[in-house]
């Protein structure tokens, strides 16, 4: 469904992602592990064209998407739970779910009845602005904000970020309640027992390059590894 | 000053105002949504009122001068968003101040080799020229409809910005564009139809006004500099920040003319410092946001 490259990504002159491949298949949940500046963001920014790279190519659905403008990526499928959230906040709640489910213009994307029920706290809340949330509230409204949009393939950027352990458990449920439904998901995380109670495949990124790609399990039993890459 | 001419001032200062913020509204929504310094805004605005001024002396109609010279300001402002401003957005702001700024000077050569550099005006149209006393005092029509008209424009603006699909996109551009064409807003679409409407609303500005003021060449620096001072006072990107910022300049404006007429410029001025040194994000912005 999603296919990386050996994508180079660079900020200005400063070479972060150094020849970057990895996939995601349809209904697969991937997490992308690493360090504090391992590239994990950059990699996410180059899928969404926040930051195309300039080499390498990246896929999704059989389309070559390499460069293109995040909105077209949005109409195709792609969902974005970004780092930090991003909430628009001179927009109340309920106003930044309507904006998702219109501004892709897909037919799938999740209903306000949909998204209430399934985060309450959000119908609670639906006329307050944005940012008048707290943290947890802020990053349920980000997932039902990209769920909105219809996404067949939902990219999040740590979505554990800053948040209290009783808010992160609510996370990881809500996160493995939408691998059962069967979306795609790429989750990057500092948090690596999160990550890897959801994921089918992980890879871990260190100075910008892929160092390990394979099974949660194994990952798990190499302890070495663990160590010098994610320092856990 | 006595109570009549504090009313006269009052409405006088009231329409220059609105007017004021028929400029302002563009310039500053284009700011906060494009992060564009447009510096060509004034010369939108004169180049409204000169081609009003051409159609009012080729229909007779003041009223088709008000609808189409907008109209045609605007699809200038889209010829100049999408071949010159579009390929700078990724530059930074010095890139699009000269760029503007050139913008600005070229149309300002445009219009003194067609329209002349005589001073122009346009007389009032005919069901708006008389007066009509209130309270023992005479109001010219012509200013009260502006008034008027103004706030209507006011109106429209913020029921389309605050309750309208597109005004939700416009507002979470200018929080955070990025973001926003990530969810499927297409961002340069909406910069185009925001400069274009931005355009649109100078122009209409300048149509309106030239009844009132002349239409002479260098109008456009001035106008242009009295709503950069409105945008630093009111914050950019708000509606509601343009608005009563524009009530404040205009009304220190006309008022300061009136009372101390060496001090009338510094009296704007010191506003904006004021403003500057208190809450440099402007009265109205709620807080620092993001943009791409």
């Amino acid at each position: 469904m999603l296919k990386v490259r050996n994508i180079h990504t660079y900020y200005g002159g400063s070479h972060v992602l150094h020849d970057v491949s990895l996939d995601l298949e349809a209904g697969q949940t991937v997490a992308l592990l690493g360090r504090n500046g391992a590239g994990k963001t950059t990699t996410i920014n180059s899928i969404i064209g926040f930051v195309p790279p300039r080499a390498g190519s990246i896929t999704f659905k059989g389309a070559t998407i390499t460069g293109a403008p995040p909105y077209t990526l949005a109409h195709m499928g792609m969902g974005l739970v970004p780092q930090g959230r991003r909430i628009f906040s001179s927009l109340t709640v309920e106003e930044n779910l309507r904006l998702a489910q219109r501004a892709a213009g897909r037919r799938n994307g999740w209903s306000l009845e949909r998204i209430y029920a399934t985060f309450p706290v959000l119908q609670e809340r639906a006329k307050s602005g944005g940012t008048q949330l707290s943290g947890g509230e802020q990053q349920m409204l980000a997932i039902a904000r990209a769920l909105a949009t219809g996404p067949d393939v939902l990219l999040l950027d740590e979505p554990s970020e800053g948040l209290a352990p009783l808010i992160v458990a609510e996370v990881g449920r809500m996160l493995a309640a939408l691998k059962r439904e069967g979306l795609a998901m790429l989750l990057v995380e500092q948090h690596v027992a999160l990550a890897i109670s959801v994921a089918d495949v992980v890879y871990v990124l260190n100075k910008g390059q892929i160092v390990f790609s394979g099974a949660p399990a194994i990952l798990q039993q190499n302890s070495a590894m663990r160590q010098q890459y994610l320092g856990v | 000053m006595t109570l009549d001419t504090f009313v006269i001032q009052l409405t006088n200062g009231l329409v220059f105002s609105l007017l004021l913020f028929l400029i302002a509204a563009g310039l500053s929504l284009i700011f906060g949504l494009m992060d564009v310094v447009n510096l060509s805004h004034g010369a939108f605005y004169l180049l409204g009122a000169y081609v009003g001024l051409s159609i009012t002396r080729w229909t007779g109609s003041f009223w088709l001068a008000l609808l189409f010279s907008p109209l045609l300001v605007a699809v200038i402002g889209l010829v100049v968003e999408r071949f010159l401003l579009r390929q700078l957005y990724r530059r930074g702001h010095l890139d699009q101040v000269l760029c503007t700024f050139g913008v600005g000077l070229i149309l300002a050569d445009v219009m003194r080799s067609v329209w002349g550099s005589y001073v122009e005006s346009v007389a009032i149209p005919a069901p708006l020229d008389g007066q009509i006393v209130i309270g023992g005092l005479p109001f010219p029509v012509y200013r009260l409809a502006v008034i008027v008209f103004g706030l209507l424009i006011a109106l429209g603006l913020w029921l389309l910005i605050e309750r309208t699909l597109v005004g939700a996109m416009i507002r979470a551009g200018v929080n955070d564009a990025q973001m926003a064409s990530a969810l499927g807003i297409n961002i340069p679409r909406l910069f185009a139809l925001v400069f274009a409407g931005g355009t649109a609303l100078a122009a209409l500005g300048g149509v309106a006004a030239s009844p009132i003021l002349n239409i002479y060449q260098g109008l456009d620096s001035e106008i242009l500099i009295l709503a950069l001072v409105v945008v630093v006072i009111g914050g950019l990107g708000t509606l509601q920040g343009a608005f009563w910022a524009s009530l404040i300049v205009g009304m220190a404006d006309v008022f300061g003319k009136a009372l101390l007429p060496e001090f009338s410029v510094f009296v704007t001025y010191a506003i904006m410092a004021g403003v500057l040194l208190v809450r440099p994000q402007g009265l109205f912005r709620r807080e620092q946001t993001r943009l791409a």
